[in-house]
């Protein structure tokens, strides 16, 4: 009888431990918040996160500002000979305390421009150089046919390229939590043969808040 | 038994009253704002319609003309709190349209607001896409200048300058 009894002992132990597991689980139930469902966003309006930082509207509003900007001038835009301009990030430098695809922005700005130039302006497209190297090595030895447009001698050098900079100053009040960022975007064209810049336009905003997010 | 101060000092209390008459007095001198706004053709509909080209809807009756090389105010609680005080327009040494609008701050308060221009060609049709919203900070009693500007060259013929509550 005694080695029955000590055979049914852990049976009723692990009930045990099994009933307190479950009746714990019932006493702290996982605070699930609420979810949101998805929403179609005007992407020039703030929605419904936001930060102190560069956001959607604020990468629309400022490319939308430089393209025309850019437009208007008399180098960039009113030339006899339409210039050939680079327009990629390779010289667009973020220091601000921001992550930030720079991408964002300046492949904004060309498509903008490309729309808008209507051929008054010639874009390079360096960020594509390997690709064009490629197929113009293909063309040379024999492997492709040479298309429809013809060879040219080299690839179209630049006339001008942008470069420009994501700056920002931080300030935070320790005791209510609120966060404000000054944000400053500067936009430049530089001379690739002289090194002068022939036009430049600026981005800038302050923004304060003390809600959590997180740019990624 | 107690007594009053009116009882005790009614010299006293004389003063304080002349004093407290003349402060609301003197408050009641102080100058008005310079800016002061009149609303009042706006709430009775007596806003008259600029001649000139116009949107209107092909169904008559459905849609109240908006007048183009206007501003348009869209949201109903700052149409008594901002006003346009001008509308200019011209074309630049590129062929483009520069739009100039003043807007002016009627509250005591700083008032955040966004602008933008649709530009439209001769058969009102758009001649570019809207541009995009542009922040504007209104500080109190105060203008502050708007301006756009056209990239399609001579394709744009009319505009309209639309003017919204910062979000």
């Amino acid at each position: 009888m005694a080695g029955v009894e000590r055979r049914r002992k852990p049976g009723w132990h692990v009930a045990g431990v099994l009933t307190g597991l479950l009746l714990a689980g019932c006493a702290a139930p996982t605070a699930n918040t609420r979810g949101m469902p998805a929403v179609d966003i005007d992407p020039g309006t703030r929605g419904p996160v936001g930060g102190v930082g560069i956001e959607g509207q604020d990468i629309i509003a400022m490319t939308d500002r430089m393209m025309r900007d850019m437009l208007q001038s008399p180098v960039l835009a009113n030339a006899v000979r339409p210039p050939q301009v680079i327009v990629d990030s390779e010289y667009f430098y973020n220091e601000s305390a921001q992550r930030l695809n720079k991408n964002a922005i300046v492949d904004r700005l060309r498509v903008g421009l490309t729309n808008a130039a209507g051929g008054r302006m010639v874009f390079v497209a360096r960020h594509n150089a390997d690709m064009v190297e490629r197929e113009r090595n293909l063309k040379r030895s024999g492997k492709v046919d040479v298309a429809t447009t013809g060879l040219t001698r080299a690839a179209a050098g630049g006339d001008y390229r942008l470069s420009g900079r994501v700056s920002s100053v931080d300030a935070v009040n320790v005791r209510s939590g609120v966060a404000q960022r000054y944000n400053q975007i500067v936009f430049e064209m530089v001379d690739l043969e002289r090194g002068t810049i022939v036009w430049s336009g600026m981005y800038e905003f302050t923004r304060a808040a003390a809600d959590d997010v997180v740019y990624r | 038994m107690t007594s009053s101060i009116a009882d005790r000092r009614p010299g006293a209390l004389a003063a304080l009253a002349v004093l407290a008459g003349g402060v609301a007095a003197l408050s009641a001198c102080a100058p008005a704002p310079r800016v002061q706004c009149d609303i009042t053709p706006l709430v009775m509909g007596e806003e008259v319609l600029p001649e000139g080209p116009a949107l209107v809807a092909p169904t008559p009756g459905t849609l109240r003309p908006v007048p183009l090389n206007t501003v348009s105010i869209l949201d109903s609680g700052l149409r008594n709190r901002v006003l346009v005080q001008s509308v200019t327009a011209g074309r630049n040494a590129t062929g483009n349209v520069e739009v100039g609008a003043r807007l002016v701050n009627c509250t005591d308060s700083p008032m955040p607001v966004q602008g933008r221009t649709q530009f439209l060609d001769e058969a009102q049709r758009p001649s570019e896409p809207p541009s995009a919203w542009q922040r504007l900070h209104l500080p109190p009693r105060s203008f502050v200048s708007y301006g756009e500007v056209s990239v399609a060259g001579p394709r744009a013929a009319s505009f309209l300058v639309e003017v919204r509550r910062a979000d």
